[in-house]
């Protein structure tokens, strides 16, 4: 089945690199845009300073600075990436921007978290990939 | 519609006929009580009421019996805030000095006394007044013992309830603390009006219970920081830190740490943290490391960085306003200390992560610098410098609030005022963004349900158990006050815990032979505040690391983050153990 827009949710991680790399080979086979996205998720702290702008600036900054990374990745397969960075919760963020980029594929790194992690973080993306793809209509695949 | 018009007149004179009878009522009562025709015998009764820890209490109530006979008077006789009461006492000329006059004592929490005899009745220097009234006085101090009724129990499991509540997260530590307060206020005015024994705090206590001190001076700095913040300078220093280290890697961390620990020293762990962690995880992912290895020394710095200052932590800053430390014995007491403690925190982890470090892919520096530079540079000069003189004449005036009387409130209330005035910045869009205010409201409901066992007598219980357990020894009490804190701050909130022992330090530090220089006050502070570096839950930092990095695609286990921090936090404690004993007592 041939892609024609590929959205990828990146992070800093090793993970992560594996499917921003996945993303960049299969969006070069198949001749499809690339999208890396990062979502600046600060609603852990329960807001608070969260909320204020220089944390808000810092948080994007980082953003910018890990969908860059991704993009160097894309480039050693010869693809130009676009790159969204957007603040809000990451499964909101990852809906919103499947949907406005009408893609057909969205990769996911895959993230191990415990089950502590998992309290206190509520839930984890791959937790949320049968409501992604139900949400969405696109297909999901994690990378491991 | 007119007779209903008459109706309500009517129905409203009878309502306002009946409310000037009962307010004239009293007074009608008073005259006829007066006592100036026949010559009376006047006793004053004057004392002071302790609980069983020698400290005053408060609205006790008193009466008194002449001859088994109860004395009618005209107001209720209640001890003060001091605990101290007098009464003036009429009976009929010639009832004294034979007469047998006793007190009774009652206040809910507390055993009502047995009727004691007042003795020592003596006549009043001066002989007997003009109108043949003849004076007598007499002095009588007592004690009363605390009473385990429903009201204690009730603020046992209120206090316990909130605990449990905000460590196992069940919701946010605000509501915990707002249902807690408002439980204990809604028994006491439900059931305690009905009976006493349900009494556990009233209104004019639980304000009074709020330590002003401590919310204005957590607000002024709020103010203060959130106004640096927008000048960039966190992530500069950040930057800055880079450029000093020169592309060393091991260099790097240890200036990260020095900075972050200095920086925490003065203002808030937390936003200080917030603002350097994206900084760092840039820079690591730049060097190919993994950005745990520089986070993990940052916040533990960061600890045992606001642990040196009156300021630099919150628990700190509640014992200093409640045992009306300075921010100079702060200083004089606890900065070596931490200064010993980051040093061996900078040597640890640089050992921990040496393996990490070298896996650095240093490569241009210049590059990275001159990037770093770009991206980071001070947003805005003039708001820095406002901000930095501000800071400076804060904390000029912190270290001389003591030889002003000054409260620390107060100076940064002055401090945050005088910013807000001078750089213009939006006072409406500071208060709603740069304040925490769940965090304010936390503060004050956790006041009120400490307050609550204090007042049902929980802490007083504690305490003496914890007196007993150290059997009066002041080594024993330094110990156990430290390494209790610093594990019990591992696993839960430092702040309720830090609350609910405050009284109990100061009851010991009373009482325990040689506590009397403040010593356990220091075992408090170095054990609520580097307790808190064991687990990712044990402070606000930790938290807030912990989420940044695994938000940056960085996870760090609970046993993880363990198995880096809790053994360094053990040897912080140990040195703690070795200063207190060798060079605090």
């Amino acid at each position: 089945m041939g892609y024609k827009t590929i959205v990828c949710g990146v992070t800093g991680s090793a993970h992560s690199q594996k499917a921003a790399l996945q993303a960049a080979v299969l969006a070069k086979e198949n001749n499809a845009t690339l999208v890396y996205v990062y979502a600046v998720d600060a609603s852990f702290l329960q807001g608070g300073v969260a909320a204020s702008s220089g944390v808000k600036a810092s948080l994007m900054k980082l953003g910018g600075h890990i969908v860059e990374m991704a993009e160097q990745i894309a480039a050693t397969q010869g693809v130009t990436p676009r790159k969204v960075v957007r603040a809000g919760k990451v499964l909101d963020v990852l809906k919103e921007v499947v949907l406005e980029e009408k893609a057909d594929l969205l990769l996911l790194g895959h993230e191990e978290r415990t089950f502590f992690e998992k309290a206190m973080f509520k839930g984890e993306v791959e937790d949320h990939v049968q409501e992604l793809k139900q949400q969405t209509g696109v297909e999901v695949d994690v990378v491991k | 519609m007119k007779k209903m018009r008459s109706l309500a007149l009517l129905f409203s004179l009878i309502i306002f006929s009946l409310i000037m009878w009962m307010t004239a009522s009293p007074a009608t009562g008073a005259e006829g009580t007066e006592h100036l025709a026949v010559p009376s015998d006047v006793l004053t009764v004057s004392g002071v009421v302790t609980n069983a820890q020698g400290k005053p209490v408060k609205e006790v109530e008193l009466e008194f019996h002449v001859n088994g006979k109860k004395v009618e008077m005209e107001e209720e006789v209640l001890t003060g805030k001091i605990g101290m009461y007098a009464a003036e006492i009429r009976l009929p000329h010639g009832t004294l000095p034979d007469a047998t006059v006793t007190i009774e004592a009652s206040k809910p929490s507390y055993k009502t006394t047995e009727r004691m005899t007042l003795d020592k009745i003596a006549p009043e220097p001066g002989g007997p007044a003009e109108n043949g009234d003849a004076y007598y006085m007499t002095h009588h101090n007592f004690t009363l013992m605390r009473a385990i009724t429903p009201a204690f129990w009730i603020a046992t499991i209120v206090l316990v309830l909130v605990y449990v509540l905000i460590a196992f997260e069940m919701m946010h530590r605000t509501l915990a603390a707002l249902l807690g307060a408002a439980l204990l206020l809604t028994i006491s005015y439900t059931a305690g009006t009905f009976n006493p024994d349900y009494m556990i705090l009233s209104f004019e206590d639980a304000m009074h219970a709020i330590d002003m001190n401590v919310i204005f001076l957590l607000m002024a700095m709020m103010m203060i920081v959130g106004i640096l913040k927008k000048t960039g300078v966190f992530q500069w220093m950040a930057y800055k830190s880079y450029q000093a280290a020169k592309g060393n890697v091991y260099a790097l961390s240890a200036i990260l740490m020095v900075v972050t620990a200095v920086t925490s020293a003065f203002l808030d762990n937390v936003t200080t943290m917030l603002l350097i962690i994206p900084v760092t995880i840039e820079i690591a992912l730049t060097l190919k490391i993994n950005p745990i290895a520089f986070l993990m020394p940052e916040v533990f710095a960061s600890n045992v960085g606001g642990t040196a200052t009156l300021i630099g932590d919150p628990p700190n800053i509640m014992i200093g306003s409640y045992a009306k430390l300075s921010f100079l014995d702060f200083a004089h007491n606890l900065t070596i200390i931490c200064a010993i403690s980051l040093a061996f925190t900078v040597v640890y982890y640089i050992y921990w992560y040496k393996k990490e470090y070298l896996k650095a892919q240093v490569g241009d520096v210049q590059k990275l610098i001159a990037h770093l530079k770009e991206e980071y540079r001070i947003t805005d000069s003039k708001l820095l410098i406002q901000g930095g003189v501000i800071l400076a004449i804060v904390i000029f005036l912190f270290i001389i609030h003591g030889a002003l009387h000054m409260e620390p409130s107060v100076a940064a209330l002055i401090g945050a005022a005088v910013l807000m005035a001078v750089s213009r910045v939006d006072i409406v869009e500071m208060l709603e963004h740069e304040i925490e205010w769940p965090t304010l409201v936390f503060f004050m409901m956790l006041f009120i349900v400490v307050a609550g066992a204090e007042e049902a007598g929980l802490i007083q219980v504690i305490a003496e158990w914890v007196k007993d357990m150290s059997q009066g020894s002041l080594v024993a009490a330094i110990l156990m006050i430290l390494w209790v804190s610093a594990i019990a701050s591992a696993i839960i909130d430092n702040i309720p815990f830090t609350a609910t022992m405050l009284p109990i330090v100061a009851y010991l530090t009373t009482v325990i032979p040689g506590a009397q220089g403040g010593v356990l006050w220091w075992a408090l502070a170095l054990g609520a505040c580097l307790g808190g570096n064991g687990t990712m839950i044990g402070a606000s930092a930790n938290v807030v690391t912990v989420g940044m990095a695994e938000r940056a695609g960085y996870h760090i286990s609970f046993m993880q983050y363990v198995k880096i921090a809790a053994l360094p936090m053990l040897v912080t404690i140990v040195f703690c153990s070795i200063w207190l004993l060798l060079v605090e007592i």
